[in-house]
């Protein structure tokens, strides 16, 4: 037996190298197969338990974006309850997707989700919770300054959800472009910046990015555009974006 | 007022013996008082001067309990009150929080599981187990599934009905979640709630009206009124504050609900009781067909009070028949409280005497069941172009198709249709289901605005 004093040290979450990133897909991938299988109304219920989480650690999470993004306690509190209300809203169209979504085919697999610098906490719920609410997994890219929400996010929805439907990375040099080549859909709608880097890589993967919309937020999304733009498509490379 | 009990319907057969019958549910877990009256109404004095009706125990012919019948200004009284409820508290909260307190009453119907289960099979003879194991999943899902309506108004193009009221007319034959659903679906509106139940329904409807309180709801909003009278009916559809309706029940009741509401042009969302059909073709799978089959026969007039058929292929009527025939012996009938049985007693005398007149052959009751019930042994009857498809009960009829072009027009009247096998596949191929997000959706575009 190895002497335990030699083990290399537990990292707490991953960082986002590009093992990181691997492994990160592999656990979504398993947990995808398992999270997909459910019903609508099963998955439902675990958003809704999700939502409990979140509400619960209110106080938690008011305070991480307080500290994150230099937000007043309104405006900080005014975030959070965004998200619980996103929460409930997605853990009641878990069962009727086919009917906001009519053209959708099964569970969306592994979506990659690209968190952006500021709005640290609505933003990866607003791109998360479609996601799993239609049966996939996510490996979310955190804001790289502020991740701490993103993380706790993380934390509230293992608490009901089986391990590995939101694997939370922080952003190191590269593993985004890492993440891209390894998803079919990159959803970069919430994030601003230069993307180029991004699309190659999923282009040259065959995978699709979903852009920013041009000339408003993404949170002025329907929920029909939220969930839609990651059904499973049969061939990806049609629609997969050029590299610049 | 008490219903005539059932003429014996197998007079003449001997009463058969079988093992003992297994320990029951504990009828108490129903809570059926003495007498059921709306929250509200004349505690601790005569209520009011509405008929009292005797609710009957179909497995022994004895009163089970009684219910205080709603007059026409208790009935008004109650849908206004149902009204204040809706404006003062429930219909100025955003979708959002609508959506919460209607996820919470869906968690807090788990504890009314087990009372509805007993309650149906003390009052309408269903299997206590169906009760625990298909109706409670059920309506619970229904009413999870509403729920999730109320912060989707505007995705799916539906204005709240704010303030109003939708009355719920429920009948002993109104499952529990065709019940939450469409009362969820209303709250989730905006509306208030009231429950016009009929008095076989009435212990039911007070159940879902304790939940509704015990899950924080505001008080009245929503409202029980038992009763049939017709005065008590004209008095709610008069109302100014009648967002819409919701009933099921046979055509020409619904067609006259229709009528009487249509001066006013309050939305009526009629659910005519379904009669259920399979129709089996070549190719289908025989085992699924007929094991659903035969679940039909089991459930009665309970899943499908308009009756059940099965319309099948030439070259697969032997085995279909035979199949049907050995399954339905197989049903144990028994008394509903023991989650041993298949088959229940019918919900009324008038099913039994239908029932036992449909059957050719006399059948044995067994001994181990209590005289006087309205029993109804499972049976496969023939039918042809000139016999009637069986009345609603633990029967089906099955008809031979020469050609597959005789379907549509022998579909004529159906509710639910099981399409098995056929060019689209084997199947099972539905509609007609009253289940499902579709149906959620179709229950909220009718009734919101």
């Amino acid at each position: 037996m190895a002497d335990a004093g030699s083990r290399p040290a537990l990292r707490p979450r991953p960082r986002g190298g590009g093992d990181d990133v691997r492994t990160a897909l592999a656990a979504a991938a398993r947990a995808a197969a398992t999270w997909g299988a459910q019903p609508g109304l099963a998955r439902g219920r675990a958003l809704l338990a999700v939502a409990a989480e979140l509400e619960s650690r209110r106080a938690q999470f008011v305070d991480e974006v307080r500290r994150g993004e230099g937000l007043r306690v309104t405006e900080a509190v005014a975030a959070v309850d965004a998200t619980v209300d996103d929460a409930v809203r997605w853990a009641g169209w878990a069962d009727k997707l086919d009917l906001l979504d009519p053209g959708r085919r099964g569970a969306p697999g592994v979506v990659g989700v690209l968190a952006p610098a500021g709005d640290a906490l609505r933003a990866p719920a607003r791109a998360v919770l479609p996601v799993l609410a239609a049966g996939g997994a996510v490996v979310l890219v955190a804001s790289p300054d502020v991740p701490r929400p993103a993380e706790l996010l993380g934390q509230a929805v293992a608490t009901a959800l089986p391990a590995g439907c939101l694997v939370v990375l922080h952003a190191e040099g590269g593993s985004a472009e890492a993440l891209a080549a390894g998803v079919t859909r990159l959803d970069a709608r919430w994030c601003g910046g230069d993307l180029r880097a991004v699309r190659r890589a999923a282009a040259a993967a065959g995978g699709l990015v979903l852009e920013p919309p041009a000339g408003r937020s993404a949170h002025d999304l329907d929920d029909a555009a939220r969930v839609g733009p990651h059904r499973p498509a049969e061939n990806p490379w049609p629609r997969a974006t050029s590299p610049a | 007022m008490t219903s005539p009990l059932p003429d014996p319907p197998d007079r003449g057969a001997p009463r058969v013996r079988r093992a003992p019958r297994r320990r029951l549910e504990d009828a108490g877990a129903a809570g059926l008082p003495a007498l059921c009256r709306a929250p509200g109404t004349g505690d601790g004095a005569p209520a009011g001067a509405g008929a009292t009706h005797d609710l009957l125990d179909p497995t022994t012919g004895a009163v089970l309990t009684r219910v205080a019948g709603t007059t026409p200004a208790e009935a008004a009284a109650a849908l206004a009150r149902a009204a204040a409820s809706a404006r003062g508290g429930w219909a100025w909260l955003s979708g959002e929080d609508r959506a919460r307190h209607l996820y919470a009453l869906a968690a807090t119907l788990e504890a009314a599981v087990r009372p509805l289960a007993v309650t149906a099979a003390l009052v309408a003879g269903r299997p206590v187990r169906e009760g625990l194991d298909v109706d409670g999943p059920a309506l619970l899902d229904a009413a999870f599934s509403a729920a999730g309506w109320a912060d989707k108004l505007a995705a799916v193009g539906v204005r709240p009905r704010a303030g109003g009221v939708v009355v719920l007319v429920a009948t002993w034959r109104t499952p529990a979640a065709d019940l939450l659903a469409a009362a969820t679906t209303a709250l989730a509106l905006g509306c208030g709630v009231l429950l016009r139940a009929r008095p076989a329904a009435a212990p039911a409807a007070l159940h879902v009206a304790r939940a509704c309180a015990e899950a924080g709801l505001p008080a009245d909003l929503v409202g029980v009124a038992p009763g049939a009278d017709a005065e008590a009916d004209a008095a709610l559809w008069d109302a100014g504050d009648l967002a819409g309706v919701v009933a099921g029940g046979d055509a020409e009741a619904l067609r006259e609900l229709a009528l009487d509401l249509a001066d006013r042009g309050t939305p009526l969302v009629a659910q005519p009781d379904p009669a259920g059909v399979d129709v089996v073709l070549a190719g289908a799978d025989l085992g699924a067909a007929c094991a659903a089959v035969l679940r039909a026969v089991a459930d009665g007039a309970w899943r499908r009070p308009g009756g059940s058929r099965v319309l099948v292929a030439e070259a697969l009527a032997a085995e279909v028949l035979a199949r049907l025939t050995e399954g339905a012996a197989g049903l144990r009938v028994g008394h509903p409280l023991d989650r041993a049985t298949d088959v229940g007693p019918c919900p009324s005398p008038e099913l039994a005497r239908a029932a036992a007149s449909a059957r050719t052959r006399p059948a044995a009751v067994p001994a181990d069941l209590p005289e006087g019930g309205w029993w109804a042994l499972p049976a496969v009857l023939v039918t042809g172009p000139r016999t009637a498809p069986p009345p609603p009960g633990p029967l089906v009829g099955v008809r031979t198709l020469r050609g597959e072009a005789e379907v549509p027009a022998l579909l004529a009247g159906a509710g639910e249709v099981t399409v098995w096998g056929g060019r689209n596949g084997p199947g099972p191929h539905r509609t007609g289901d009253r289940a499902g997000p579709a149906a959620g959706l179709s229950l909220l575009r009718r009734l919101g605005g």
